[in-house]
């Protein structure tokens, strides 16, 4: 039953810091431009370059560090596998056989780079969530695609069916622990039996869920339509995004790191056939 | 059967910076056929005190003794407590989910493993209790009216067979004479049936007039255990934690202090029973 | 003139099976007219099912006649270019709070009627502002809903709709799902934007109690408008309201009873004040003869 209650999604950590203020398209650019930069960099200097940027985005957004952690937790399976694939699945030079597996040079390394790669990538893109309102990064998607209304994409509609869901989902968890409790009290059992018996005993907690999340969403959609709601053509915004110096001087520290992140994260020689190979495409 | 609980304790989020104690030494005795009203307003650890009463939640400290026996030592059979303590939840909507009345009432005896005759009689036996008409056996639970939702929902429970009958404010909702039906039920039932019931509401007029004992709850302790009529000698403090108080008393009350009554301690909770009274005080 | 105006209105359900067949028709409204002024506060009594949800929908048009008319401050419901104005006029409030708030923080909710209209954005703060007041509720400005109580939930949706600039305030049993502390916030509230703001309020309830405070009282039942009139009118007909399952005030039951027994009681008493000084009156009386 606690469970239910540990699945957060919106994981908002409310403090004061120099990223909680920034634009959210701005972190949503910063978050998928660090991703990029981790794709890209392959060598140890760019690693170590990736790592000040990490200290410096999480210790300016002041959240704590068990916080940012804990979102590791979720993932560890995840990073435990990665690294014993890499370790023992990697060919190469053999240094020291474990059983029957043997650990190679190249897997070592290509284990520590995937490892290292991913917990950079889930804290970097976790300080997104942890610094900005699920609102807030509604309002930043729905800002940053629409140049793609022009191609008849459903910008508005889209945004505002991620924050009603946002809004939502506590509800609806809430109301799937009543309903089981409820169910339990007719002694029914959720926690035994095989997976087809499991999924069966679903039957009366999803049947009761999914008639009231109809009828929620019925009562919304009256509730949104009697406050004269009729899409996205001549809506004004309360608080329309506006940038700000320091999200223009976000961009340019985000420029800046992307290049450097070319620089000493490519191989040198790498990135000079890389060069002339669009050069001699050019040509 | 007896229910004991004996200095229970209810943290949740104990783990977090905010720990809310929802139920705080809490000690008492349910069983014995009485009829009990469970008074609190929203959040004062009600609903919290029921969940704990069937082994729902399990309490942070002390213990709950069922005919003696600790419900959470090892191999205690939760699940049969759950059909001698039954429990019926506020919206029957978080229960009904089978396609017809009948099948759905089956739930509860089909979880005890009872064979598929036993628990149709048993069902039908319920139902007949409840008052619901052979003709709305083959019903859709959806479609019936809000009353008649909540008596199948009592039904599914009672088909239990429990000792001890537990609702939560089953009238909330309704309209008058909704209300009077569902009262009058749940009086028959412990009348004729004479299991003990816990009928809890944050309505005193709903729960004054029947039960032989109210348990009076506040941000999670339990601050009165007595009989109406003493609970009623305490309207300031009932007052207090903001509970209203029979509309009867507030208007001998104000008779008394106009200086037409004299300090006998009546307390009519009828209308006629207060008119009673204040013809005598007329004469 | 009239700022709410029903001309005959009906309005049938019909029920289809499967294949879009209509199967059943109920008459939810029959014949409905009734005019409501401005700056009333009206109490919609009837039981579950009589048909006092429906006829509310219908004053935002929500809902349509089948037949008749239903004008408000002169609009017909029916004409589509009067849609958005008459929904702006004539807000209304729901049973289930959750199920109504949209935003995330109290504010975002509050502005989310005028960012509908299209109101700019200066406005609509300043409109958020006076709506959070006008209900009390500026300290909670950037709490999050699920963190209120039933009752601030309710106020949240009432400033929602008076930042839309509404004329009219419906109030869909707005305390059903509310213990007692949260009902008379409620109803504080409603009652406070009558009289401060002059805004007409239409209160749908099944409590009698919350009708008592009303100027008038319509009642429904099965469809029909079977009783307008003042609450003491209205419950002065107790054994009408009984047949159809309604109840009238404890105390005007006592003051009843009463005078069965032979008390004179010459005004119908709505309030333990009321029935308190009418026995003051009945036992000096008797005194001095």
């Amino acid at each position: 039953m606690a469970s239910i209650k540990d699945i957060t999604l919106g994981q908002y950590y409310p403090t004061e810091s120099v990223i909680h203020r920034l634009d959210p398209r701005v972190k949503l650019v910063v978050t998928l431009g660090y991703i990029l930069s981790l794709f890209l960099i392959t060598t140890v200097p760019g690693y170590l370059l990736a790592a000040l940027f990490l200290i410096l985005w999480t210790g300016l957004s002041r959240v704590p560090l068990r916080f940012m952690l804990r979102g590791m937790k979720a993932v560890f399976l995840l990073l435990v596998l990665t690294i014993v694939f890499n370790l023992f699945l990697t060919p190469g030079e053999v240094l020291f056989r474990f059983w029957k597996l043997s650990v190679t040079r190249e897997g070592l390394r290509t284990a520590s780079l995937m490892a290292t790669r991913l917990v950079f990538l889930i804290v970097g893109s976790s300080v997104m969530t942890f610094t900005t309102t699920p609102n807030h990064l509604t309002d930043g998607m729905e800002s940053l695609m629409h140049p793609l209304k022009r191609l008849h994409f459903p910008v508005h509609e889209i945004a505002m069916m991620m924050s009603i869901a946002l809004r939502f989902i506590p509800i609806l968890m809430e109301e799937t622990d009543k309903i089981m409790k409820a169910q339990m009290a007719r002694g029914a059992d959720f926690e035994s039996g095989g997976i087809i018996r499991r999924a069966k005993n679903l039957v009366p907690l999803l049947v009761p869920l999914f008639i009231s999340a109809f009828r929620r969403a019925n009562d919304l959609a009256i509730a949104m339509e009697a406050r004269c709601y009729r899409g996205g053509a001549g809506r004004t915004k309360m608080k329309p995004l506006i940038y700000q110096t320091r999200d223009l001087v976000a961009y340019g520290l985000l420029l800046l790191y992307l290049v450097l992140s070319v620089v000493i994260g490519r191989d040198l020689l790498h990135l000079q056939n890389l060069l002339t190979g669009v050069l001699a495409w050019r040509i | 059967m007896t229910l004991e609980f004996d200095h229970v304790n209810c943290i949740y989020d104990a783990e977090t910076n905010q720990p809310v104690k929802a139920l705080s030494d809490v000690s008492l005795t349910i069983g014995g056929g009485e009829f009990i009203g469970l008074i609190g307003h929203t959040g004062s650890g009600k609903s919290t005190l029921m969940q704990h009463a069937n082994g729902l939640l399990k309490p942070t400290g002390g213990r709950i003794l069922a005919d003696g026996t600790d419900i959470w030592s090892r191999d205690y059979d939760r699940r049969s407590l759950r059909a001698r303590v039954g429990l019926v939840f506020q919206y029957p909507e978080h229960q009904l989910f089978e396609t017809d009345v009948l099948t759905d009432v089956c739930f509860g005896p089909k979880n005890l493993g009872k064979s598929a005759k036993d628990a149709e009689a048993l069902a039908k036996e319920a139902l007949e209790q409840v008052g619901i008409d052979k003709s709305q056996f083959a019903l859709s639970p959806f479609e019936l009216s809000g009353g008649q939702k909540r008596r199948v929902a009592i039904a599914g429970v009672l088909s239990m067979q429990p000792e001890i009958l537990i609702l939560d404010e089953p009238t909330a909702g309704l309209d008058p004479r909704g209300r009077k039906e569902i009262l009058s039920l749940v009086k028959r039932l412990h009348r004729e049936k004479g299991i003990t019931v816990v009928l809890v509401s944050h309505s005193m007029e709903d729960v004054a007039r029947f039960a032989d004992r109210i348990l009076v709850m506040d941000h999670g302790a339990l601050l009165l255990n007595e009989s109406p009529a003493s609970i009623f000698s305490r309207r300031e403090t009932l007052q207090q934690i903001g509970l209203n108080i029979p509309e009867t008393l507030l208007l001998l009350d104000e008779l008394r202090r106009a200086g037409l009554g004299t300090d006998d301690p009546a307390m009519p909770l009828t209308p006629e029973d207060t008119a009673e009274v204040i013809l005598s005080w007329l004469q | 003139m009239s700022l709410i105006e029903t001309k005959g209105v009906q309005h049938r359900y019909a029920r289809r099976d499967e294949e879009g067949n209509i199967i059943q028709t109920t008459m939810a409204l029959q014949k409905i007219t009734c005019e409501i002024r401005a700056g009333e506060f009206i109490a919609i009594l009837g039981h579950n099912g009589s048909g006092k949800s429906t006829l509310a929908k219908h004053l935002n048009a929500l809902l349509l006649p089948s037949e008749g008319a239903v004008l408000i401050d002169g609009m017909d419901t029916r004409d589509d270019e009067n849609l958005w104005h008459i929904r702006q006029l004539a807000g209304m409030v729901f049973q289930n709070p959750d199920n109504q708030i949209i935003g995330q923080i109290v504010e975002e909710d509050v502005g989310f009627g005028p960012e509908n209209l299209g109101v700019p954005t200066g406005e609509i703060l300043s409109r958020v502002d006076e709506a959070l007041a006008k209900v009390d509720m500026q300290s909670r400005r950037y709490s999050s809903p699920s963190k209120l109580s039933g009752g601030q939930k309710q106020r949240v949706s009432i400033a929602g709709v008076l930042a839309m600039k509404p004329k009219i305030l419906i109030l869909d049993e707005p305390t059903a799902m509310l213990d007692p502390a949260g009902r008379a916030e409620v109803l504080a509230t409603a009652h406070e934007l009558n009289r401060r703001d002059g805004i007409t309020v239409l209160l749908i309830t099944h409590d009698m109690d919350e009708a008592a405070g009303a100027d008038r009282i319509l009642v429904m039942d099965r469809g029909h408008l079977v009783m307008s009139g003042t609450p003491r009118e209205i419950f002065a007909r107790s054994e009408e309201l009984t047949a159809i399952g309604l109840t009238i005030p404890t105390v005007t039951q006592i003051a009843e009873i009463l005078r069965a027994h032979g008390i004179t009681i010459v005004k119908t008493p709505l309030t333990r004040q009321e029935l308190t000084e009418a026995l003051t009156a009945y036992a000096f009386a008797l005194h001095n003869n």
